[in-house]
């Protein structure tokens, strides 16, 4: 399930394998601007089959954060 | 009439009667299934669509929610969405119109004709555009009105409803066009509908003056316009506001 939830990243936002994870924050990486971040939550509510609350995807603002998030979801990465 | 919806999905509100009931015949006859969405529950009309379904062998499911309400909105669209179909096409048709000056009517008033006719579209669009997005294409249409276009005093509720939700289709046209989606508003003018057929007569002789064709809408020229803007054949256009009013806005 984390792998899962890595590559998303990895692939939306063409980051590589040993990015350092603590640095994916939400208009600090080139390509997750609010587009970005649109295309993010469909692929993870696609993936994990849920339907995310806009409060949440306001909050998501990093890679760890949106672990918490998806919790809420009952997703445990 | 040729079937070029077939194998399409299609959500459309307010499909019980009047415009929404005959864009709904125009997507039956065009091969989309749907659902179809009102907040009256009635022998009447679950008998209509059945009817309909059957004549042009689509697939028509009714579904219930008040506009108004947030989680009914939320809830039933989550059900749309278990049901894991591609929805190719949104239709916010449902309305509600209430006239009258700023000084005669209720904040509940004014509140509630927004919830209808913009905080209800808005949030059908925020959830299904999600899917959409998914799939890289989608169209949705909102049904607006020339009152949105127009000042002419003592329609201070409907009106603005309606300019917000022209100004929000514009802006969601350009948010979305990166996911494939297109996104267009139809005004229609006065239209041959228990709505359109509220006013009163003096009221609806003053509104034929204005009109350049001198004749009110019948509801099918309106949906025949949603088609257009859901074709192929409208495949560029995005983020417009086709007006349908017979010749009565100065544009």
């Amino acid at each position: 399930m984390m792998d899962n939830y890595w590559k998303i990243f990895q692939e939306l936002f063409g980051l590589d394998e040993d990015f350092d994870k603590g640095k994916v924050v939400r208009g600090e990486i080139s390509d997750w601007d609010s587009v970005g971040h649109i295309a993010l939550v469909t692929k993870l509510e696609e993936t994990f089959d849920i339907m995310m609350e806009p409060e949440d995807i306001l909050q998501f603002k990093s890679f760890y954060q949106g672990i918490d998030i998806l919790k809420k979801y009952h997703v445990d990465l | 009439m040729t079937r070029d919806l077939q194998g399409k999905n299609a959500i459309i509100t307010g499909g019980r009667k009047g415009i929404g009931r005959k864009i709904v015949e125009c997507l039956a006859e065009r091969g989309a299934d749907m659902w179809v969405c009102s907040h009256e529950k009635s022998v009447e009309f679950e008998r209509d669509m059945k009817e309909l379904a059957q004549k042009h062998q689509v697939r028509i499911e009714t579904v219930y929610f008040d506009l108004c309400n947030e989680t009914e909105i939320s809830n039933q669209m989550k059900y749309i969405l278990q049901q894991k179909r591609s929805i190719d096409i949104l239709i916010n048709n449902a309305g509600m119109a209430y006239g009258g000056m700023l000084a005669m009517q209720s904040m509940q008033m004014l509140k509630e004709t927004f919830a209808v006719n913009f905080f209800g579209p808005m949030q059908m669009i925020q959830i299904v555009s999600k899917a959409m997005m998914r799939q890289k294409s989608g169209n949705i249409v909102n049904i607006a009105s020339v009152s949105g276009c127009e000042n002419y005093g003592g329609n201070i509720s409907y009106g603005s409803s309606k300019a917000a939700l022209i100004w929000a289709t514009k802006e969601m046209s350009k948010e979305l066009a990166p996911f494939g989606i297109r996104v267009n508003a139809v005004s229609p003018g006065m239209t041959n509908t228990d709505m359109g057929n509220s006013r009163t007569e003096k009221q609806q002789t003053a509104m034929l003056e204005r009109i350049a064709m001198k004749r009110i809408a019948e509801p099918e020229e309106v949906a025949k316009a949603v088609m257009f803007l859901i074709s192929d054949e409208a495949s560029y256009i995005n983020g417009h506001n086709l007006v349908v009013d017979g010749g009565r806005l100065n544009h």
